[in-house]
This record gives C-alpha cells, sequence and structure tokens, in this order.
C-alpha cells in the first residue's frame, strides 16, 4: 500500500449545523473510499448537521483529485440528501467543465448559482500559503499545541535592485541588475507602495516563493536619487532566477 | 504478470507457462502431483521450460513438496508436459533442474526424462552436478554433453543463441514510430518469429532516432519476451546512433533480455556521473515504475522537469506564450504553465499506476510495468517530447472492465480515449467508480499548452490535436501489436527557424 500524503483531509468541529470537509495538499486518488467512510461516519454519528461544505481551496493545484473529491461531494447529496457545496478555484472549476462538458458541469460565466448534480459549487480564490501558515498559527496558538504549526517554505528566489526608467500611466517600464546584467520589464503602478514615481528612481526588488505555486513579489523603492547603472550593478549582489520553484 | 522480470534466471509465473493452472486443474493428474507441478514449473529465456526437482524444506510446506514428488508417475507426467509443450511454440526446450536434490530416485526420473519430449528443434538438459552427474551420464538416452554443472552454466548455454536462431529486423535509415512499426509488421510477423529465439535489431542503416522511436525499444523487447519467450539483441550499431541509445536509456530497463550486446549501448548514468553543459536538463532517460513506486517516480521526473524548466526558461515562457519582464501577472503566467506541464505528466503516471494494471475480485493487485521519458529539444518543429506508457493490460481491456459497454477493438478504444468523460454515466461500480477523468484531464490541460497527444494500445494508434477537439485526427490501424498503453506528448516549440538567407555586405 502506498503511504498517504499527511494532511490530505481535515474534518474540524462542526459548526452551526455545517460540516466543512477540508481537502489539502496532494489528494492520493486510492484514498478517496477513506475519505467517503469519514465523512459518512460523521453524518451518522451527528444528526444536527444540516449541510456539508467541502473545501477545495488549498489542495494541491497539480497533484490533486478535483474530478473525484466532485463525485464523492455528490455521493454525499444523494446519499444523506443534506444541502452539499464545494468551494474551489476557478481554474480547477474550468477544467472540469471542459473535460465533462456544460451538460454536467455549467459553464463558469453561467448564471450563478453553478449547480453540479445537485451541490452547489462557489467559486474561491486558492488560498495561498501565507493564510494557509497564519490558519494554522492561529490553530496551534488556540489549540495550544506547537504541532499544528505549518512549516511554509519560504525562498527568494531573485533579490536584486531596480530602477525606474519610464511612466506611462500605469504602466512601469523598469530595469533590473541581477548577476551583472540588465532585464528590461513591465510592473503595473498598483505594485508600488507610493503613487510619485518617476523616471530614475531605485528600488530593491524580491520575488518569494511562499508555497509551491505561490510567488511573492516585493518592491520597496529606495531612493528617488539617480545613482548610475554601473553603481547598481557594482552595488547588486542578486540571486539568480529560479523558475523550478514556480 | 507485466512487470519486469529477470531474464537471466528461471522466471516464476511467466506469462507463457501462465496456462498451466488451468491445464493441471483439467488433467487427471493426482492433487498432490499437480501441486507439486504447479509449483515446481518455471520458464527460462529463451523458450525454455524449467523443472525444478528439489524442495526448499526450510519451506513450511515442504513435507507436502517432498510427497507430491513421490506420487509423481513419470509416465502419466511426462505424458502431461509433452502433450501441453506439444500445441506451444513458445517453448521448445526443457532443463530439468537437479541441484540440490538430495534422494535421487533414477528409475524414477528416468521414467520422467524418457516420457517428455522437447521440440523437434529444441533440447533436453540437466543441471546436475557430482554423484547425481556421474549418475545421469550413465543413463540411457542422455547425452553428456546435456549436463551442466549449476544454474548460471545452464543459462549462459541457452542464452548462446546461434545467428540462426535469430528473428533479424533490419531498421531504417530514420527510425521513427511508424517506420519502426512497419519494419517489425515486415521482419517480425508472428509467422517469422515464433519460430526464433532472439529477435535482432539490426541497426546498420540507421542515422537518426526519433525520440518516440527511443521509448519504444524496451516496450517492445519486454512485449515480444512476454509473448514469445524470446530475448533480443541490437547489430551493427554505429558509434553515434550508440551513443544515442546510451543517453535515451532505451534499452536500459530491458537489460536483462538482451545478448550479445554491447554493454555500453545500455549504460546510462541516471543520475549523471558527470555534470555536461546541460547540467541535469538533459532528457530523462527511460525509466521503468511500478504501483509500489509513485512517489519516487512522480520525485524523479518532477526533479527533471524543473532542471529542464530552469535551464530553457525561456523556451517554456515561449510556449506559455509568456512576454519578457518580471511583472506579478507574468510570474503568475509561468506558474500556471508549469502547473499544466506537471498536471499532464502527474495524471499520466497515475493512470499506469492505478489502472494499468489489474485487481482482482480478492483483492490482490496484478502489476503492471510503466514507462516514462523526457526530453526539450527547443529547436523549432521540435519541442518538449513526454513518454509514459505500460506494458499492461491495455486500453480496451481496461475500458470494458471500467464502463459497462460492448468490450472495443483497440481502434475503438484510441478513438474514444479523449471523449470518456461522455461515458462516466456507464461507469462501473465495482471497478474504481470515482476514476475516468483522467486522459481528458490531460488533453485540456494540453489544449492550453497547444499539445499533440498521439495514444498507442495493442494495434491502434491514434494523434489528437486537443485544441481542435476531442476527436481524434487521425486513426491508425493494424499496427504491430504491442502490449499495454503508450501516450507519447510533444509541445511543440513555438520559435521560428531564424533566417538563413544571407543578404550582400
Amino acid at each position: 500500500m502506498i503511504p498517504a500524503s499527511p494532511l490530505q483531509l481535515q474534518l474540524p468541529p462542526t459548526r452551526d449545523g455545517v460540516l466543512s470537509v477540508i481537502f489539502q495538499d496532494k489528494s492520493d486518488p486510492e484514498e478517496i473510499p477513506s475519505f467517503k467512510r469519514a465523512i459518512d461516519g460523521r453524518l451518522s454519528s451527528d444528526k444536527q448537521i444540516r449541510k456539508v461544505s467541502f473545501d477545495l481551496s488549498r489542495i494541491d493545484p497539480e497533484m490533486n483529485a478535483a474530478g473525484r473529491l466532485m463525485d464523492l461531494a455528490c455521493a454525499t447529496y444523494r446519499q444523506w440528501r443534506l444541502q452539499v457545496e464545494v468551494k474551489m478555484p476557478a481554474d480547477i472549476y474550468q477544467i472540469l467543465h471542459e473535460i465533462e462538458g456544460k451538460d454536467r458541469v455549467p459553464a463558469l460565466t453561467s448564471k450563478p448559482p453553478l449547480i453540479v448534480r445537485g451541490v452547489t459549487v462557489l467559486i474561491v480564490e486558492p488560498l495561498s500559503a501565507t493564510s494557509v501558515e497564519d490558519e494554522a498559527k492561529t490553530a496551534a496558538e488556540v489549540a495550544g499545541t506547537e504541532n499544528a504549526v505549518t512549516e511554509a517554505e519560504s525562498k527568494t528566489i531573485l533579490c536584486c535592485r531596480g530602477k525606474v526608467r519610464a511612466v506611462d500611466g500605469s504602466l512601469i517600464t523598469v530595469s533590473l541588475f541581477a548577476e551583472e546584467e540588465e532585464i528590461v520589464g513591465e510592473f503595473d503602478r498598483s505594485q508600488f507602495s507610493r503613487p510619485d514615481l518617476k523616471p530614475g528612481m531605485v528600488f530593491e526588488y524580491q520575488a518569494r516563493i511562499k508555497a509551491p505555486g505561490v510567488t511573492t513579489v516585493s518592491i520597496d523603492l529606495l531612493t528617488p536619487q539617480y545613482p548610475t547603472d554601473e553603481e547598481i550593478l557594482d552595488a547588486s549582489e542578486a540571486l539568480p532566477v529560479d523558475f523550478s520553484k514556480f | 504478470m507485466h512487470t519486469h522480470d529477470l531474464a537471466e534466471q528461471p522466471v516464476e509465473r511467466h506469462p507463457v507457462i501462465l496456462d498451466l493452472e488451468q491445464r493441471l486443474t483439467a488433467s487427471k493428474l493426482p492433487e498432490a502431483a499437480s501441486r507439486f507441478l504447479r509449483k515446481h514449473i518455471l520458464f527460462a529465456y529463451p523458450r525454455t521450460l524449467w523443472v525444478r526437482w528439489s524442495v526448499n524444506v526450510r519451506e513450511p510446506d515442504a513435507a507436502e513438496d517432498i510427497g507430491g514428488r513421490h506420487n509423481l508417475d513419470p509416465k502419466k507426467t511426462g505424458k502431461f508436459l509433452s502433450e501441453w509443450l506439444k500445441e506451444k511454440l513458445e517453448i521448445k526446450n526443457i532443463v530439468f533442474d537437479l541441484t540440490g536434490v538430495t534422494i535421487f530416485d533414477s528409475q524414477k526420473l528416468a521414467g520422467l526424462f524418457a516420457a517428455t519430449t522437447a521440440d523437434a528443434d529444441g533440447a533436453k538438459y540437466y543441471v546436475c552436478s557430482g554423484e547425481i552427474a556421474r549418475s545421469l551420464e550413465n543413463m540411457p538416452g542422455i547425452d553428456a554433453g546435456a549436463i551442466y554443472a549449476s544454474e548460471k552454466q545452464m543459462v549462459n548455454h541457452l542464452r548462446d543463441v546461434p545467428s540462426s536462431q535469430r528473428c533479424v529486423v533490419p531498421l531504417p535509415a530514420s527510425v521513427d514510430l511508424l517506420s519502426f512499426d512497419r519494419a517489425l509488421r515486415r521482419y517480425a510477423s508472428v509467422k517469422k518469429i515464433r519460430n526464433r529465439d532472439v529477435v535482432a535489431l539490426d541497426m546498420e542503416a540507421v542515422t537518426t532516432i526519433s525520440f518516440d522511436a527511443h521509448c519504444m525499444f524496451s516496450p517492445i523487447i519486454h512485449w515480444l519476451g512476454h509473448r514469445y519467450g524470446i530475448l533480443a539483441t541490437v547489430c551493427n550499431v554505429s558509434k553515434r546512433i550508440g551513443k544515442d541509445i546510451k543517453k535515451h536509456g532505451s534499452l536500459r530497463p530491458m537489460r536483462s533480455h538482451l545478448i550479445q550486446t554491447e554493454q555500453e549501448h545500455l549504460w546510462r548514468d541516471e543520475p549523471p556521473i558527470s555534470r555536461n553543459k546541460l547540467g541535469n536538463a538533459g532528457p530523462l532517460a527511460l525509466h521503468t515504475f511500478t504501483y509500489f513506486e509513485r512517489d519516487e517516480i512522480h520525485k524523479t521526473w518532477m526533479t527533471r522537469m524543473d532542471e529542464m524548466i530552469r535551464y530553457y526558461d525561456e523556451w517554456f515562457a515561449s510556449v506559455g506564450g509568456i512576454h519578457k519582464g518580471l511583472g506579478q501577472a507574468r510570474a503568475d503566467q509561468m506558474v500556471s504553465t508549469t502547473h499544466w506541464l506537471r498536471g499532464t505528466i502527474k495524471e499520466l503516471v497515475d493512470n499506469v499506476v492505478y489502472h494499468a494494471g489489474s485487481v482482482e475480485k480478492n483483492g490482490k493487485r496484478n502489476i503492471a510495468l510503466g514507462y516514462i521519458a523526457m526530453e526539450v529539444d527547443p529547436l523549432p518543429k521540435e519541442g518538449l517530447h513526454i513518454y509514459v506508457g505500460d506494458t499492461g493490460m491495455g486500453l480496451a481491456a481496461g475500458l470494458a472492465r471500467s464502463y459497462d459497454m460492448k468490450p472495443p477493438t483497440d481502434a475503438q478504444a484510441v478513438a474514444m480515449a479523449m471523449s470518456l468523460a461522455e461515458q462516466l454515466d456507464q461507469r462501473t461500480q465495482s471497478e474504481d467508480p470515482w476514476g475516468g477523468r483522467g486522459l481528458e484531464h490531460a488533453g485540456a490541460l494540453l489544449r492550453r499548452l497547444k499539445g499533440r497527444i498521439s495514444i498507442r494500445t495493442g494495434g491502434a494508434i491514434a494523434n489528437f490535436a486537443p485544441e481542435k477537439g476531442r476527436a481524434a485526427i487521425k486513426i491508425r490501424n493494424n499496427l504491430y501489436y504491442v502490449q499495454g498503453t503508450h501516450i507519447h506528448i510533444r509541445i511543440p516549440s513555438k520559435w521560428k527557424p531564424l533566417s538563413s538567407k544571407r543578404t550582400p555586405l
């Protein structure tokens, strides 16, 4: 038997008659029958439950079995005749729609609510690792245990100086100075902390991986002074771009 | 049994002898004798039945085993074996392995040896040494030259196949899936191969081998070994082609099936011993995996894919339609592209892990052998090549088990491979009721990457361009039969060739 990945499924205490079924990380297709047994166990032992909410917002976008989890939600609805909802990110839903067709899975653009075989689907943002981490920390504080803290690896993949080259409405053309090279790119004005951007301003650019598939970019304006490009290059201690971690 | 068995020793439950069970049940042999034969009849490459006479006294059922052996009627047993083998072209030799025998009933054995006949083009051999060997030499009808002192010596003799027993398949100059197939159909037809001991791939004319063809060498050798009980070899390999074979690890998974082959062709530095200019971003040589190695194989290909993305970042960015720049939106696009790619491969590998083998009613899992290989060739018209295959039950048999449908032919099975979601309501409840979207999931992701996918099972292959629809754009039938399901993917380069036009100064 292949060992199951840890933390594939969480069943927190029922709140206001709602049983939340939280899937996270990778989902092993062979584990679906055991997920069903666990859910059925809770439903048969707690008659106060009036709604089941399947939360797929934290599943690994690559290593997931979303179709099977959707089937599981539908089977729960058929068997228990309770209100069942599934929260899932739009991209995962869109692929299910493409696979199964509009008759089984309505298009994302359909008039809400999206109903799949009696189950209501709510489109949610994929939960970032930061919020997973924060929630886990909060849970740990509440529970008073250290074990509940999920260690989220955070790694810097690029850290270098940059310079604003041109400002055109919300489009900001910049140069990044990494590994003794100048890389020209475009940012959106909203990515900067202050609106009064001018060509020549220097900033520190940092791209960090918070979790697999979750990359954050931070831009800290350093100075409105205008050092020469050579000076910036000389001062840069850039880390190379590591796309493999994306 | 579809797993990779070592071909350099006798093999239990080889597909060639799997009907023994049925034969014994239908035979009139006493139950104790049948039980002994069931356990002690093995297969050895090429085309050899191996009867292991000794009993391991440390095994819990040793007493039963010895009882079964005593109950063997030499004439009836010999007749049973001879009749069974008469119809079985996959076996021509018989080896009586007397290694470790401590009780030697010469009369009984002489009767058995005399009553059991090998094929006209085969022979009877004996493995023993010391006193037993001397006794055998004095038995009437036994050739002293047919006695070998050890299992290793015997196997070495069997594997020393003369040229006349080779089924030679001359390969064309440019070997791709279809030209390889044509050569096999022409030179290794059932009629031509079934009374040979070795299939010899003659590479004298070969100048190029496509990635897809590289990936099919081992599965085909594996299948021929299981179907006909034969070994394989490659001959007349040029230095350049040998290097290419080595680089792709094309023959390595089946190295124990190969004879008279330069080991240099088989060797592949996995993981690389010396880093070349590509670092670890070179081809992922052909790897095998089974149900029990799911985590390891995912880790292996994902690590290599990461290396490829890092080295060929611009190529991957161009495939994902990502323009130059470093904004958050672009980083997210890159994330999507790599998710789609990883999701596709993961889905195909899991398909092999969970569906290529079968699960019997008693829950016993028959393990299929899976294969995976990848390569990035960033040149125009090339691209990222991915192969995921298996020598399992095949798509048609898999569909017949999982859906309430008339068993499809190979051509029908490949034709519906990318539209199986239409059949989800027909999925049987007993055989994994939760599945059925794997190939379509891969198709949906490939649509985003504008990839091409070919699905081969048995004697049919279908080509798909998912962004153009779910229907196959081409189906070929009556190809050379190959066990299992074989999926070839190509994500084409978007780079256009640079102009070769020269302008005068």
